[in-house]
């Protein structure tokens, strides 16, 4: 499944042949829709091969689970900001570790690119030492949050 | 309590000696017999209530004598549950303790410190648990029938025990904060000194006043509010009177304090990340008054579990405790990780660092 890499020009997109597809590892099958706007437009379409499909399920399921717990701090902390009375003792407290959420957020987003790269470049081991760099950039991002916090 | 020995005769309609009640919405003691409502202020007394009485550290064991305990307590009832110990001015409005709602037995009379003042209760029952409901139904991700369970719940007024607080502070801080420059991390020291005031900062004066009653509910302390202690004040509703000295207050408010000074260094230096932050101060100009604030609470259920919403007799300010409904929990972090997961897909495939 090779085709064109699409870069910031045609973000999420892959400019492949859409005669080209394989029916067997494309998720969303091209409808008539689907040629009209490759025809009117000249959009091509997004295809999911299996294994990325699965990633994605399998990282969808696992940080849903994972983030039940920042979501509730999410809530407690909306709860703090606008019903506590404002530099209190208890509201201070309340604000203290938000940096959970953004723990959590960062990590779905860091394996979530990983699938994207993967998806658009087909090459796992690529995609992995491609992101070490976000993931320098990603972890100096949250050592800071982490000392604000 | 000053004065509650004699609340019977306050209390009493002087016109037919009816049970009297205070209505918050007439602002007045109520006979329950006759109707007769009796205008509670006292121009020079509720003057005087808002004083506030001057408090040395170094010569605390002279406060008991400025500040007697006196056995007053003809009604007190104590927690079967949590140890609460309550009042009520005449006769027993409730068998189940405010704070808590466990059982209260009539308990040993105890002493306790003269209240300086209150502020009397401005919400009726009627609109706390309307405030109460729109509060509960307005919660994120909560269960359903939680408002079902509020409505239901037995509400009691309480007058709660607080202190006032104003002290001056000097202030040596010292602290460290972390440097990027490149891929090196450096550690730099700060010191520096400040001064800062706190200004009626309202504290607990018992252990069951948690600090989410004060800060959730008692936003806007305003001491010219403040009325003369009288127990018609006190007519159909609980109260928990004053047992803690000077002392043992200014301890009790100890771990609040130290954090809004670490907060307010923070603020000073003008740096959110600083850490190790270790201070010196010397505390003068410390002034008290011991007084009551009132309150609502709720008491529900829900799962077998207790909780509490809290009602500000002042102005219906609301917060409380809340459970949480752990799959709509599931379905907005399932929310919140699809758009990570579609942010990042999109990230990856544009070849973005």
């Amino acid at each position: 499944m090779r085709g064109t890499i699409c870069r910031t020009s045609d973000l999420l997109l892959r400019s492949e042949p859409i005669g080209q597809k394989n029916p067997e590892i494309s998720l969303f099958r091209l409808g008539f829709g689907d040629r009209v706007r490759e025809i009117l437009f000249r959009v091509p379409v997004m295809t999911f091969s299996t294994p990325i499909l699965l990633s994605i399920a399998v990282l969808f399921v696992a940080m849903t689970a994972v983030g039940i717990y920042p979501v509730l701090r999410l809530i407690r902390i909306h709860e703090a900001r606008h019903e506590l009375k404002r530099g209190s003792a208890s509201f201070l407290r309340s604000l203290a570790g938000w940096s959970v959420i953004a723990l959590w957020i960062g990590a779905t987003w860091f394996f979530a690119t990983i699938i994207g790269d993967w998806w658009a470049t087909d090459d796992l081991a690529g995609a992995v030492d491609r992101a070490m760099l976000r993931l320098y950039v990603l972890l100096e991002i949250l050592a800071a949050l982490a000392a604000s916090d | 309590m000053e004065g509650v020995r004699a609340d019977q005769d306050e209390i009493r309609c002087p016109s037919c000696g009816g049970q009297g009640t205070y209505r918050p919405g007439a602002g007045a003691l109520v006979c329950e017999s006759c109707g007769n409502a009796r205008d509670l202020a006292c121009p020079d007394r509720d003057r005087a209530a808002r004083r506030e009485t001057a408090h040395d550290p170094a010569r605390d064991y002279e406060t008991p004598t400025t500040e007697a305990q006196v056995f007053d307590g003809t009604h007190l009832h104590a927690c079967t549950a949590c140890g609460g110990q309550i009042v009520f001015a005449g006769h027993a409005i409730s068998e189940n303790c405010p704070y808590c709602n466990g059982a209260v037995v009539l308990g040993p009379e105890e002493a306790a410190y003269t209240t300086m003042g209150l502020i009397p209760f401005r919400i009726e029952e009627d609109k706390a648990r309307l405030r109460a409901q729109a509060w509960i139904v307005r919660r994120i991700a909560a269960p359903s029938g939680l408002d079902r369970a509020v409505s239901e719940g037995r509400l009691a007024g309480l007058y709660a025990p607080f202190w006032t607080f104003d002290s001056d502070e000097a202030i040596t801080y010292w602290a460290r904060y972390n440097v990027r420059s490149g891929k090196k991390t450096r550690v730099r020291a700060v010191r520096g000194s400040m001064r800062t005031r706190f200004d009626d900062l309202l504290v607990p004066a018992s252990p069951h006043v948690t600090a989410l009653i004060r800060d959730g509910i008692l936003h806007d302390f305003r001491p010219k509010d403040l009325r003369a202690f009288r127990p018609g004040y006190l007519a159909g509703f609980a109260a928990e009177r004053h047992h803690q000295t000077v002392a043992e207050g200014l301890r009790a408010n100890e771990d609040d304090k130290a954090l809004l000074i670490r907060n307010r260094i923070k603020a000073h230096e003008g740096r959110r990340d600083l850490y190790d932050i270790g201070y010196r101060t010397d505390t003068t100009g410390i002034h008290y008054r011991r007084i009551l604030l009132p309150v609502w609470i709720i008491h529900y259920q829900h799962g077998g579990a207790p909780y509490r919403v809290v009602v500000s007799g002042i102005d219906g300010r609301t917060f409380g405790e809340r459970p949480f409904s752990p799959l709509r929990l599931a379905f907005y972090s399932g929310a919140i990780t699809a758009a990570a997961i579609m942010v990042g897909l999109a990230w990856g495939a544009a070849g973005v660092v």
